[in-house]
């Protein structure tokens, strides 16, 4: 019995040291995956777009005319941050083209997309 | 007749049962929430079609069509010769534009290759689509 709890203590302190616990991971898509992307941690404010192109920021979805007022705040809170925009692998990229033109539209200018990176093959 | 009384239970023992289970429950929890996912952040460029980036700079059209057909300035290139047929043009940048239809990840690999190979990428819609 001892030993057992021994190593059931040992993988708890595992799990509870390397696990991240980031409220941006917990968006409902399953990001692409890219061998080039350099490696980054998603913030908790990434902008969330669904695989049916539905758009959330800070966790929050959003209408279409609303997400500029949003990302417009958050741009006056972070002057100098990158936007993440975590997307769904199935999204249809022509709609991601477009959510990000209309973010360069209104003065954002840097975003980086997340994907999960994966070795070459 | 005397009835002898039960062997009364030490009040010291410690009972482990309820500890073992708080920690199992704290262990599933942690092994269930922790993401273990290696995150990255591609950076992008948009750009604005044809207006502003046809005076700065020739730029290469790159279409990509649902199945993963590519069309470079309005000619079908093979994937295996992407890059090839882009460094066959001296021109600095490459703007991509994913036809709707085309998923994300599609879009991810071409721009993948393309940086791979140091080609400056930028994403632009396709004509028609806006």
């Amino acid at each position: 019995m001892v030993p057992m709890i021994n190593f059931a203590f040992l993988l708890l302190i595992f799990f509870v040291l390397t696990g991240s616990q980031h409220r941006a991971q917990q968006a409902p898509v399953q990001p692409p995956q890219s061998v080039q992307a350099p490696a980054a941690q998603p913030d908790a404010d990434a902008l969330w777009m669904r695989a049916d192109g539905r758009i959330a920021f800070g966790g929050v979805w959003l209408r279409d005319d609303q997400l500029v007022a949003g990302v417009r705040a958050w741009r006056a809170a972070h002057p100098q941050a990158t936007l993440q925009l975590q997307a769904d692998a199935r999204t249809d990229a022509a709609r991601v083209v477009a959510v990000l033109q209309r973010l360069r539209a209104s003065g954002i200018g840097e975003v980086s997309l997340l994907a999960q990176r994966r070795t070459p093959p | 007749m005397r009835i002898p009384a039960p062997p009364r239970r030490r009040a010291n023992t410690l009972i482990i049962t309820s500890l073992v289970d708080v920690m199992f429950v704290l262990l599933f929890f942690f092994m269930l929430t922790a993401s273990r996912l290696d995150w990255g952040a591609l950076p992008v460029r948009i750009g604005r079609g044809g207006t502003a980036a046809a005076n700065a700079q020739p730029v290469l059209r790159l279409q990509l069509m649902p199945g993963g057909h590519l069309w470079l300035e309005r000619r079908e290139v093979p994937a295996a010769g992407l890059v090839a047929a882009i460094r066959g043009v001296a021109r600095a940048q490459v703007v991509v534009q994913p036809a709707h239809g085309v998923p994300l990840q599609d879009l991810v690999d071409v721009v993948d290759r393309l940086r791979a190979a140091d080609i400056a990428v930028s994403l632009g819609a396709a004509p028609g689509a806006q």
